[in-house]
């Protein structure tokens, strides 16, 4: 599509402790009024998450292999026409513009490359860090454009800038518990 | 210089339930760092909410804690 307006979006997901949180995702509207999502998720949900699901070849767990690279497998993006039953499709998300006008089809474009890109890293999902929302920002930063977010919604992971490791994204290994000794041989 | 860390972390820890030395550290700076900055009153409730959210592993919860504080607090003079 030829994009003539991309914004930001901002879907309730859920609540943590009483703070609503948002998901992220990029809606571009060309000439037609016709309007494409791009999204970014997880590889596959964590054994536990899906219990009771079903899919097309019948009971999720029966065909579920573990990914290796976290519980939620890597970084993927998809992307598609948003329309309602879609997948992020939300009348009440809040909207934040990104770019508009002859930019705008530009930018869409590179923001498909550059998802493209970071798909191809295969960096694992982390739902308290690296996630989607992160995923969303990165792919703008690498485009040169650095986003506002819709007025006070909390995103998680958009607090985490893009280098590798940086606290408090990257997941650590489990430590041992406080005041647990250490025996030194 | 172990012992002063520790005894915090356990203090701390037990009064968040948190036990993971991880997530007390971790809990230990994202404190110092509110404490400093003296955000909004709004800002540390939702902080102290997250905080203790029992659906979530201590350490996802300090760090969805820490990622909310650095998204809305506001620096002022």
């Amino acid at each position: 599509m030829s994009a003539e307006r991309i914004e930001l979006m901002a879907s309730a997901a859920g609540r943590i402790g009483g703070v609503t949180w948002h998901h992220l995702f990029l809606v571009a509207t060309d000439a037609s009024g016709a309007r494409a999502y791009l999204r970014a998720g997880p590889e596959s949900l964590p054994r536990a998450r899906l219990a009771g699901r079903r899919t097309l070849h019948g009971d999720a767990l029966e065909d579920y292999e573990a990914p290796a690279a976290s519980p939620y497998g890597a970084i993927t993006f998809s992307s598609g026409p948003y329309e309602p039953g879609g997948v992020d499709f939300d009348p009440n998300a809040a909207n934040a513009p990104v770019a508009s006008g002859a930019g705008a089809a530009q930018l869409w474009d590179a923001l498909a490359s550059q998802a493209k890109a970071l798909a191809q890293e295969k960096i694992p999902y982390d739902p308290a860090g690296r996630g989607a929302n992160w995923a969303v920002m990165e792919a703008l930063r690498r485009c040169g454009v650095e986003a506002a977010l819709p007025p006070k919604r909390w995103a998680p992971g958009v607090s985490l800038g893009s280098a590798p490791g940086s606290a408090p994204g990257a997941p650590s290994a489990p430590t041992r518990r406080v005041g647990q000794a250490a025996m030194v041989a | 210089m172990n012992g002063p860390r520790t005894l915090a972390a356990i203090i701390v820890g037990n009064a968040l339930g948190l036990s993971e030395e991880r997530s007390v550290l971790a809990y230990l700076l994202l404190a110092t760092d509110i404490t400093l900055a003296r955000p909004e009153d709004a800002v540390v409730r939702a902080v102290e909410g997250i905080l203790s959210e029992p659906a979530l592993p201590e350490w996802q919860r300090v760090r969805l804690a820490e990622d909310y504080f650095r998204q809305f607090h506001v620096a002022r003079e």
